[in-house]
Formats: structure tokens, C-alpha cells, sequence
């Protein structure tokens, strides 16, 4: 076993961060306090960290995503892992559940045993690790037991399953979390909550007696703010039976209200790992003697702000600003409006897009941010809200026109020289009234919503205008090949070859082929999600030309999008969402990649809400 | 595999069984067997059209080999035996198949159960409805005309044979020519990229189920037309070699498409096999060995070849990808630790198909 501490040291981010240096030369205390003596489990050393990672790195391609990562946990602690989108916080996980193999020159024990490296995903159990995903991977049909069982029941005599000791197993397990249910219910009757907590309680069974480590994946992305204590609740419940608990969330109050321990990830690097004030003391025993070359927990412990937390997790000094509510530049009559917009994480939204305007909504994961451009379109998960498009001019109504034949609603909307607004209930609103009203989605999932890989590039690209190239019924397919080959060309996609299959193509040339199977509609509501996701340096200006000149042409467009130096290259005007609310909003001059990012936190959100 | 390879392999595999029966069986080079190899086939040919355009749908129809039986028997029963005169008793038996196909699409749709349970579910349900009425025994007697008409001889070859050509070129038009037939490509294909194109891929889903019944309709009564006479379980022994026309079909012309030549070649080729086998002497067992061997068989080619397809994509992608960002920029926006953290899109997406569910 190394020195306890060791790791961190060496893995604390190099000079060059202007706000960090003081704050990395504070040692972290915990991951140097021993654990007390714990004789339970003889395989295993009790005094050792729960888990000790040391030099993980990992590299895809040409791109080091991981650089040289250390993670040290004690027995019974709670450490936050934070860091921005892509910050590698995700591939560290993954490298630790086994679904991403790390470079050679990494290891890792846990108490005290070394584990190989790569971590074979059926082994995690003996190893004592355990995770819950955002998603919490339940199946909403079965019942709690199940859920909670499947795969460790006991058996009796003649390999039968014991009911009723097993229910009451669950029950008990169930309600040391303050979970109280009949357990043969179907999981689907039970709150957000409850079902995260069932996960939780699943994954610390799969653990050993002496705790073992639990790994929470942003467990309160799809929870009520109000939920949120009973969640802490059940994570401190766990660190006292000695369960390490790696915590991995974007809410920063989470964090700070929660965890004993901070580690910040940024570009790949560990930049620090902290104890943390504002944590209260764990229920159980106090740890042993902490190692001399770390400072109390009580003497380092002194607060840790959010916004110093922010500056870490930034690598940048806060510039003391707030985003002014002045008026925006001049955008063009609305053409997309929202009113009280809810979805599944969205709550309550309102947002106005004028023509010619570009705007951004942002936040972190589980801000709902990526929800929106699917609720505008009427895709589903809206539960309530109202949608206004303004109506189509008479220059659109080729587009629309073309696809009547595609969808055969809304023959009315496109009227003589403007139709009626159409102004709908978020609920009823769906694709193909979205698309006759004249509005595009480009979805982020490019295989599966945006185009079938399998299918011709042409194909792909006229679908939505097919009706353009019908003469009497029939496709007129050499003017569809003609039509597509001069689209695609026009927006650079090489090789300009309409017959190839959609998914021959590099992910920047389908994405600008998709990109131009809704320009070609001349759209009045651009709808975008994550549209420069996976394409190259190239391709991404070419997108973001080709958006921009849309809206030049009288667009509303709205991007959604976690790439904050994307949004503030590109747009006039930035939303940012936390928690599924609207919390800040830069125009013009404010739109910067920083602010932008510190909004995300939600940074300003408590001031501002202070002002009001 | 060379594209040529792969779009011709299974003509190039027909002309090979074609030429081995030519050169072991001097039967087989007799005119008469062409005769039969491609005259005999013509209910196939139909049913196998039928299953493939609830194939493109995305769907399954496993009631096609029912829907022959019973649209066969109730024509013979209604005509012969209830008196009924022919041209009502076949627009009867063409509305029970209109029935039937609505019934799939209403519960496939509205209650969200799989086609293939559904279509299982009402294959048996209408044997059992149509032996209550009629009885499970052949019976004959139909009006002349429609045999006449049927197997009339034009070129060598049955009536039933250009019924058939004729389905399957009405077919062709539709998928390949028509805009309503891409769409039903991409409600198969993509049925998420269909319904944010702002189509409906859920008519394009039923309006498929529907035809199939239909056809399979069609097939019953060209049946009782080629053989003057129903059996009730006579249509179940076009399930399985259908199928297996449609998936072999899928490997040729247009591979890695439910594709109408590419299932005519693939009936003929079975037929082909079976034919020049029991010319050899092999009977009885020899039909079920070469069709469902050629399911399989056809399933798995179709397999490997999406997968290798796939994995090629998928390579391309990852390159694409990877180019995008130079090690040491300041945000490796395309490192896949990024895209994973985009889960909550997903979630999103996931999402919106329960709603629609």
C-alpha cells in the first residue's frame, strides 16, 4: 500500500491554473485517514482505502481524455467528483466499472487488494463496487422485490425461492432507507424518489459487509428539489455502514451540502481534491488516527465556497458580473414562442425566438436544456405548456406545400400571404403539425431519429420533401438525385455522392447531409440539438455557416447544446437552464464561452434570485 | 463481398441448382417442369408479396397462411354451397381479408402489442371461426368461370402466374416510385427519423398489415382458381416457405431490402430446388428441409451482412470523430468521455418514444 495522500499529490494539476495553486496545496485529509479496524472481512483489508486508484489514464485514438487520474477514498466517505461536461469524469467511471479499458501504467486496489486492470465488468461484485446510473436501469414493469432481488435470491430446500423471507428481507432493506412499500407492487407505482433509492439499496446489497464502494452517477438529475434531502439522507445511511461513496453530480449545493470530500476533474487532469466544511460529521465511528502528513479534517476544513468551487472546476477567476436584462438586439417578429413549458425535467419555461435570431439554451446534464427542442416539436414528454409558431409567409409556402404530400395535415395553415398563427397546446402538438407549421428538428441522435444509415443519401435527404419531385404520383427520381446532389454539395459533403448509404459517410458529412434535408424546406423554426456533436473542426463550421445563413434568411433558430463555445460563437442570444429553469439569459456582448459556463453551475441563479 | 456478387449471388445460385438438375435429371430438362416451376408457384409468389410489405412496415404477419385457408374455404362454401354468385362471394372473401388486416393493425397500434403475437393469435382464431362455419373438409364445386379464368393457359403459363407479376409490379411501382412507398421504407427502417420528418409512420404501419391480409386474400382465391378446390389447412403450407423467400429475397437485388424481384427470385429458386429434388426422388421431407434450411440460412446472410456494414459505419464514425479534435485543445469536445455525458438527450429521446408507445 502506498502512503496515503501520495496519489493525490502526485496527480494535483500542474502550475499554470491561475486561481487553484492555493487551494491544491491544501492535502486532501480524508483520503488519508485510516478507517478504524474492522475484522469482518478477512479477505480483505479494512484499514486500507475502500479505493486507491492511482495513474489512470485513457486515450481514444489520438485524444487523451484521461490524464495520468488518481481517486483515493476511506471507509465511509462521501467524495464529490465534478467537473464540466467532458472534463473525463465519465470515462473515469467507466474505466472503474470496466467498460473502458485505461492505458497501460495504472492501478488500482480496493481495500487493499489490487484489482488487474482493465476491470472485468462481471468481476465488479467480488470486487465490491456497485453502481447506479442516472438511468437507475429498473424495469418498471416488475415488482420492487424483483428489482430489488433478482439475481442474489436465496434459495431453500429444492432450489425454491423463500417468499416470504425475501419479502421481508426487501421490506427491511427497503425501509432503513425510509422506503415503506409493499414490495410486490410494480415499480412504476412508486415516486422518482423511491425508485432512485430502490437502485441504491440494489447496488449496496451487491456489496460486501465491510461497505465496500458505491459510485452515484448524477442520482438527482431527475429529481424534485425537494427530494433531494431524502436522497443525502439515504447516501449518509449507506457511509455510515462503511460504504465509500464516489458522488458524481453537477449540482453544486449538492455537493457541498453533502459530501466530505471534493475531486475536480478538468480537461482530463485531476486538479484537486478537497475536504469539504460545510459536510456533516458521519454518524459512524470516527476515523483512526489521520496520517501525519495531512492536516485534520477540522483544522484544513475551511470553507469551500460554491463560487471557489466553480473557479476550480473553470480552471478561471469569476469575473463579477450579472447579465443584463437590457433589451435585445434587434430580432425579428417572433416566429416560435413557449409559454409555461413543462416536460419531463423542464419546468414551467417560457421563451420567445424571433426571426433571424439565433439563440442558445444550455446547462449542465439534467438542466433539461436537451429537452426543450423535442418539447417545441411536439415529440414528446410535454406535459404541459402552450406553443405559438407564427404563421407561414407566403415564400414558405413552397416548403410547406412540398410536404403536404408527406403529412396531409394542415393543408390550411399556409394560406394565402400569411396564415394564422398556430398557437397549440404542448400536449397535442406533434412532428407532422410541427413540420406543416414550419418548423425542423435536428435531432442529436444521428442513427436512430435523424436518418436511417442504411438507407441511400438521397434517400435520406429528400424524405421530407418528397412531394416536390411526384410528378402524377410517381417520383420523378433522376430530378430527387439532381435536387439532392446539388443540396448536399452546396453544404460540403464529401464525397458528394447521393447514392452512397447514409451511414458511409463520416459523422460531419451526415450531419451536414441531414442539415440540408431541412434547408431545403426553408424552415421558419430551426430546431437543433448537439448539431456539431462528433463532427470534425471542418464540418462544424460548415454547420454552423450553413445555420447561420438560415436564419440570414428570415429563421428563428434554437440550439440546444452543451458545447458553450459553439453557442457563443453562434448565437445571439443564450438561455441557460438549471434544474429545469430558466436561470440567466446573455445577449449580444454577454454571450461568452466563460459566462456561460459559470451560469450553468448556477452561479448567479442565488444573487439573482436575491435581487427579486 | 464485390457489390455485383452480392446483388446477383442468389440468380447466380438459381442458374447453378438450375444447370446441376439439368445435367442429373434428364426429366428436368423436359419444358413441362419449367412449366411447373414457374406456373404452379403463382399462390406463393402472392402470399410472399404479401409478408413483404408487412416486412418493409417493420412488422410481422404471421396470419398470412390462415388468411389463404379461410379466404379459400369460405369462397368454395359461399359459392358452392351457399349458392352465393361468384363475383359477391370474392368481394365477401376480399372483405374478410380487409377485416382481418384491420384487426392486426388495431391491436398491433392501439394496444402496442408486438405484430407477430397479434397475427399468431389471429391466425388461429380465424381457422377456428371458419371451421365452425364451414367445416374442415376439401370441398370443390366452385363456379367454372373463375377457374377457367385462373388457370387459363397465356404463353405457356397460367392466368395466376401474371396475377402474381402483376401484384408484384404494382408493388414495386409503390415502394420504389412512389413517395407513400418511401415513407413506408422509412417506417420500417427508421420509424423515430419517420415520425420527426413529420410523417406517420403508424398508418404507414397499419396500412401494411391491411395490405398483407388483403393479399393473402388474393392468394386464397387465386388457390381455389389453380386447383378448383379448398382444403382448410391449405393455406399454412405457404407460411414458412414465404418467409423464407421474403429474408432470402432480401439478400439479392437490392440487398439488405425486403425487395419484390428479390423475392421472386428467391421463390424460384426454392421452388427450383424442390422441384429438381423430388425429380431425383426425393419426396415428403425434402420440402421442409429445403425451406426452412433456406430460412435460416437467408437470416443469417442477412445478419453478417448488416453487421459488417455496421462495423464499417461505425469505423468510419469513430475516425470522423477522432479527427475532430487535435490532442491538447482546450475541450476535447469529441472525446467519447463528452458524447457519454450526453445521456440525459438520450433520456429525452427514450422519453419521447414511451409517450408515443
Amino acid at each position: 500500500m502506498t502512503a496515503p495522500g501520495a496519489p493525490s499529490a502526485r496527480d494535483a494539476a500542474p502550475a499554470g491554473d491561475a486561481a487553484a495553486p492555493a487551494l491544491d496545496a491544501a492535502a486532501p485529509a480524508r483520503d488519508a485517514a485510516a478507517p478504524a479496524l474492522d475484522a469482518a472481512a478477512p479477505a480483505r483489508d479494512a484499514a486500507a482505502p475502500a479505493l486507491d486508484a492511482a495513474g489512470i489514464s485513457k486515450t481514444f485514438g489520438a485524444v487523451r481524455v484521461l490524464h495520468d487520474v488518481g481517486l483515493t477514498l476511506a471507509r465511509g466517505e462521501i467524495r464529490a467528483l465534478v467537473g464540466r461536461n467532458g472534463c473525463g469524469k465519465s470515462t473515469l467511471i467507466k474505466v472503474l466499472a470496466g467498460v473502458h479499458a485505461p492505458d497501460a501504467g495504472g492501478r488500482l486496489a480496493l481495500a487493499g487488494r489490487p484489482v488487474a486492470l482493465p476491470v472485468r465488468a462481471a468481476d465488479l461484485r467480488a470486487h465490491g463496487l456497485a453502481f447506479v446510473h442516472q438511468d437507475l436501469a429498473l424495469e418498471e414493469e416488475a415488482p420492487v422485490i424483483d428489482n430489488l432481488l433478482v439475481g442474489r435470491w436465496a434459495t431453500a430446500g429444492g432450489g425454491r425461492i423463500p417468499w416470504r423471507r425475501e419479502r421481508r428481507r426487501a421490506t427491511e432493506a427497503l425501509a432503513r432507507f425510509g422506503v415503506e412499500v409493499d414490495v410486490r407492487r410494480p415499480l412504476r407505482e412508486l415516486s422518482q424518489l423511491e425508485r432512485a433509492l430502490v437502485a441504491i439499496v440494489r447496488a449496496l446489497l451487491e456489496l460486501p459487509d465491510d461497505g465496500g464502494v458505491l459510485v452515484l452517477d448524477e442520482p438527482s438529475a431527475f429529481l424534485p428539489a425537494e427530494d433531494v434531502e431524502r436522497l443525502f439522507a439515504a447516501v449518509r445511511t449507506a457511509a455510515a455502514g462503511g460504504t465509500a461513496v464516489v458522488y458524481v453530480s453537477h449540482r453544486l449545493e449538492e455537493v457541498l451540502a453533502l459530501a466530505d470530500s471534493v475531486t475536480v476533474l478538468r480537461d482530463g487532469r485531476h486538479v484537486v481534491t478537497r475536504p469539504l466544511a460545510g459536510a456533516p460529521a458521519p454518524d459512524a465511528p470516527a476515523p483512526g488516527t489521520p496520517a501525519p502528513d495531512a492536516p485534520a479534517r477540522d483544522a484544513s476544513a475551511h470553507a469551500l465556497t460554491k463560487d471557489a468551487l466553480v473557479e476550480l472546476i473553470l480552471g478561471q477567476r469569476l469575473e463579477a458580473f450579472y447579465p443584463s436584462l437590457a433589451a435585445p438586439a434587434a430580432a425579428g417578429a417572433p416566429v416560435l414562442r413557449a409559454e409555461g413549458l413543462r416536460g419531463r425535467v423542464v419546468r414551467d419555461l417560457s421563451l420567445t425566438v424571433g426571426a433571424g435570431e439565433i439563440v442558445g439554451v444550455t446547462g449542465l446534464a439534467g438542466s433539461g436544456f436537451d429537452e426543450l427542442p423535442y418539447l417545441l416539436f411536439g415529440s414528446g414528454g410535454a406535459r404541459g405548456g402552450i406553443v405559438t409558431i407564427a404563421g407561414a409567409h407566403a415564400q414558405n409556402r413552397g416548403a410547406a406545400g412540398a410536404n403536404r404530400g408527406a403529412t396531409g395535415a394542415n393543408r390550411g395553415a399556409t394560406g394565402a400571404n400569411r396564415g394564422a398563427d398556430v398557437r397549440i397546446e404542448a400536449t397535442a402538438l406533434d412532428p407532422s403539425r410541427a413540420v406543416a407549421a414550419g418548423v425542423a428538428l435536428l435531432p442529436a441522435d444521428r442513427g436512430r431519429q435523424s436518418g436511417v444509415p442504411e438507407l441511400s443519401v438521397a434517400a435520406n435527404v429528400s424524405l421530407p420533401a418528397l412531394g416536390r419531385f411526384a410528378r402524377v404520383g410517381r417520383i420523378d427520381r433522376r430530378a430527387e438525385r439532381h435536387a439532392v446532389r446539388e443540396l448536399i454539395a452546396r453544404v460540403g459533403v464529401v464525397p458528394p455522392d447521393e447514392r452512397l448509404q447514409l451511414g458511409q459517410l463520416s459523422g460531419g458529412n451526415q450531419q451536414k447531409a441531414l442539415l440540408a434535408k431541412w434547408l431545403q424546406l426553408d424552415p421558419r423554426v430551426l430546431l437543433l440539438h448537439e448539431p456539431a456533436q462528433g463532427v470534425d473542426v471542418a464540418a462544424k463550421h460548415e454547420l454552423m455557416a450553413r445555420i447561420e445563413q438560415a436564419a440570414e434568411r428570415g429563421a428563428g433558430v434554437l440550439i440546444a447544446s452543451a458545447e458553450g463555445e459553439d453557442l457563443a460563437h453562434l448565437c445571439h442570444r443564450v438561455l441557460v437552464l438549471h434544474g429545469g429553469r430558466l436561470v440567466a439569459e446573455l445577449r449580444g456582448d454577454e454571450v461568452s464561452e466563460e459566462r456561460i459556463a459559470e451560469l450553468s453551475f448556477g452561479h448567479i441563479y442565488e444573487k439573482e434570485a436575491a435581487h427579486v | 463481398m464485390s457489390e455485383a456478387v452480392e446483388r446477383y449471388g442468389l440468380l447466380g445460385a438459381w442458374a447453378l441448382v438450375a444447370l446441376g438438375f439439368v445435367i442429373a435429371e434428364p426429366a428436368f430438362r423436359d419444358i413441362a417442369t419449367a412449366q411447373i416451376i414457374f406456373g404452379s408457384q403463382s399462390t406463393l409468389l402472392i402470399v410472399a408479396l404479401a409478408v413483404v410489405v408487412v416486412l418493409l412496415a417493420g412488422e410481422f404477419d404471421m396470419s398470412v397462411g390462415a388468411v389463404v385457408s379461410v379466404s379459400a374455404t369460405l369462397l368454395v362454401y359461399l359459392n358452392a354451397e351457399q349458392g352465393w354468385p361468384l363475383l359477391l362471394a370474392l368481394v365477401a372473401v376480399l372483405a374478410i381479408g380487409l377485416l382481418v388486416g384491420s384487426a392486426n393493425a388495431l391491436i398491433t397500434l392501439r394496444f402496442g402489442v408486438p405484430s407477430i403475437v397479434v397475427t399468431l393469435g389471429m391466425a388461429t382464431l380465424i381457422a377456428g371461426i371458419s371451421a365452425g362455419i364451414a367445416g374442415t373438409a376439401p370441398r370443390g364445386g366452385v363456379s367454372q368461370p373463375l377457374i377457367d379464368t385462373v388457370s387459363a393457359q397465356l404463353f405457356g403459363l397460367p392466368v395466376a402466374f401474371y396475377i402474381a407479376v402483376a401484384v408484384g409490379f404494382a408493388l414495386w411501382f409503390f415502394v420504389e416510385q412512389t413517395p407513400r412507398g418511401r415513407h413506408l421504407v422509412f417506417a420500417g427502417r427508421g420509424h423515430e427519423v419517420a415520425r420527426l420528418a413529420g410523417l406517420r409512420p403508424d398508418r404507414y404501419r397499419a396500412g401494411a398489415l391491411i395490405a398483407g391480409s388483403l393479399l393473402a386474400s388474393l392468394a386464397g382465391i387465386v388457390l381455389v382458381g389453380l386447383t378448383g378446390a379448398s382444403a382448410s389447412d391449405a393455406g399454412n403450407s405457404f407460411l414458412l416457405p414465404a418467409f423464407a423467400a421474403a429474408f432470402l429475397g432480401s439478400t439479392t437485388i437490392k440487398p439488405g431490402q425486403f425487395n419484390v424481384w428479390g423475392t421472386f427470385v428467391a421463390v424460384y429458386f426454392l421452388v427450383t430446388g424442390v422441384t429438381g429434388l423430388q425429380l431425383l426422388g426425393y419426396t415428403g421431407w425434402v420440402e421442409q428441409v429445403f425451406y426452412g434450411g433456406s430460412l435460416l440460412v437467408a437470416v443469417i446472410v442477412t445478419r453478417v451482412v448488416a453487421r459488417q456494414r455496421t462495423r464499417a459505419a461505425a469505423a468510419a464514425a469513430e475516425a470522423a470523430a477522432l479527427a475532430e479534435s487535435p490532442p491538447g485543445t482546450a475541450h476535447p469536445a469529441a472525446a467519447p468521455g463528452a458524447a457519454a455525458e450526453a445521456t440525459p438527450a438520450q433520456a429525452a429521446a427514450s422519453a419521447a418514444k414511451e409517450a408515443t408507445a
